[in-house]
């Protein structure tokens, strides 16, 4: 299934690169958010591909679910992870495609239900996971028990333990509580880190801890669709990932680490 | 001059981006800094003797080499590499970047981005442009419709820090979003309009004697955090005074030194 997510991200980003800069038309303008046009051609443009390989699969996204709600495997799909950026012409923003199988009834194991991350009746697993970055044409790819690779090189977390010298990535989604606990963390650590930073792309920032750029991550209020690739493929490169359920749908509180940073407690 | 802040600039980022290239392959337990290092004065000293050999009786301030003061009414301010963090982690956000002072007032600059090969030049009265093109600050009315930068060193000022993250707070809450990579990165966004307005709390001559003069030539503004415009000094030692300084469009400078003032 890595293949498949390989090539579906590959050709959502091809879309999104071709019309990076140009004047973004605009379907629908929060303070929040903004949804772009391109944004539903490059899920269109995912879609195609995974249905080609697996007819039979549910594809879940901030559009919902479709396909079929028995299925056993379903992808978990983000076609533009930093919408903002790319609307304002900023080079950070990412394709994420992630493939999830269903657990058998015992899946009330510890581990496991941290690795599928989804506080629902079902327990998903991930087993394949691409996160792509077209500007820098970067294709972060893991498969679950593989070791994950950027442009089919191996990559490892760092070897960073100690705060002082860690680059740590923050996200703010914009809504009263998330701000909240985001700015907490952040007057913790502004004063402790070597270096924060703000991309405004979560699956950006996930693989970013992954491949050993950043040492840690933290966002309040993040979906499942723009991590869920990128915590495989954190999680196989030696990282940990700490995940709780969030207030809304499919969302949750993280914060990644490459395994030996200790981040203070939330 | 010209020829120094453009053809010379991006042979020093392509020198740069050799020493990227081992950054990313050094061994794990190996340092990132000695490279950084190594780059850092490997540029400079390319810079320095380009514009030695051409302007041998200019002034030349460097964040390496120090401050060569010949008493000349033109001044050289190299910074190698901007980004230095990034650059040790592989990341592509950083630069290097010349101001050309003349009686202490930027009339010429370029930045070099050569990850991504852009290059920005601006002369005194002819614009500011990005690989040749002509770029302006942003035309948004309100800050709520743009991305802003921030950026803030850790300091030991306990009262300090608490008063930047109530600024911080303040722009998050005012803003779109707020963006925080690198101060030369964040900086040129902000000069070409893909950023509404940029803030940093401690940066050197070096890092915004080149946005000084950019920013007013697309159209915006670079002051220090009462509004007041920025006067280099280069008596004594002009390499180590500090400027907090915020830059944007006419308009959004405005709204920002408003909330600045409001903390």
């Amino acid at each position: 299934m890595l293949e498949t997510a390989i090539e579906a991200a590959y050709a959502a980003g091809k879309l999104l690169r071709q019309h990076f800069g140009a004047p973004p038309v605009v379907n629908e303008a929060s303070h929040h958010d903004i949804k772009l046009e391109l944004d539903v051609q490059a899920q269109k443009a995912i879609t195609k591909v995974i249905l080609a390989d697996y007819p039979e699969h549910a594809i879940l996204g901030e559009e919902g679910v479709s396909g079929p709600s028995e299925a056993e495997t379903r992808w978990v799909i983000d076609p533009l992870d930093g919408t903002v950026n790319y609307f304002y012409g900023i080079p950070m923003y990412a394709v994420s495609v992630a493939a999830q199988v269903r657990e058998k009834a015992s899946g009330t194991d510890a581990t496991t239900s941290v690795a599928a991350a989804v506080p629902s009746a079902s327990v998903w697993r991930t087993v394949a996971g691409a996160v792509y970055a077209p500007e820098m044409d970067e294709m972060f790819a893991a498969e679950r028990g593989a070791t994950p690779t950027l442009n089919g090189r191996a990559i490892r977390v760092s070897d960073r333990a100690r705060l002082e010298e860690a680059m740590v990535g923050i996200g703010f989604f914009k809504s009263e509580e998330t701000i909240r606990r985001g700015l907490a963390d952040f007057q913790q650590l502004i004063s402790r880190v070597r270096k924060m930073r703000l991309m405004g792309a979560a699956a950006l920032d996930t693989v970013y801890v992954a491949c050993g750029r950043f040492d840690g991550y933290i966002e309040y209020g993040i979906k499942l669709w723009d991590i869920c690739a990128g915590q495989l493929i954190l999680e196989q490169a030696g990282g940990r990932v700490h995940s709780a359920p969030g207030t809304e749908p499919h969302s949750f509180n993280v914060r990644m680490s490459n395994g030996k940073l200790e981040l203070p407690a939330a | 001059m010209k020829t120094i802040l453009t053809r010379h600039l991006k042979s020093a980022g392509k020198l740069l981006l050799r020493y990227f290239g081992r950054t990313l392959h050094v061994k794990r337990k190996e340092s990132h800094a000695s490279v950084v290092t190594e780059a850092d004065v490997a540029t400079e000293r390319f810079l320095a003797r380009r514009i030695r050999a051409r302007f041998p009786t200019h002034n030349i301030l460097g964040e390496e080499t120090g401050w060569q003061n010949l008493g000349s009414e033109f001044t050289w301010v190299i910074d190698p590499v901007d980004g230095t963090s990034n650059f040790a982690a592989g990341m592509p956000w950083f630069g290097v970047m010349l101001a050309v002072l003349r009686n202490a007032k930027p009339v010429m600059a370029a930045v070099y981005l050569p990850v991504t090969d852009t290059l920005y030049f601006a002369e005194k009265g002819k614009g500011v442009f990005r690989n040749g093109k002509r770029v302006r600050v942003s035309n948004a009315t309100r800050l709520s419709d743009v991305l802003c930068s921030f950026a803030l060193d850790p300091t030991p000022d306990r009262r300090q820090t608490r008063r930047n993250t109530e600024l911080f707070q303040r722009m998050l809450a005012s803003a779109r979003n707020l963006r925080m990579t690198n101060c030369l990165v964040d900086f040129c966004s902000t000069v070409d309009g893909r950023f509404g307005a940029c803030l940093n709390q401690m940066t050197k001559i070096w890092d915004i004697a080149p946005f000084v003069l950019m920013l007013a030539e697309a159209g915006g503004i670079m002051t220090d955090q009462e509004g007041a415009p920025i006067r280099f000094d280069l008596t004594g030692e002009p390499g180590k005074r500090d400027y907090a300084v915020v830059g944007g469009s006419r308009r959004l400078h405005k709204q920002v030194l408003a909330i600045i003032k409001s903390v």
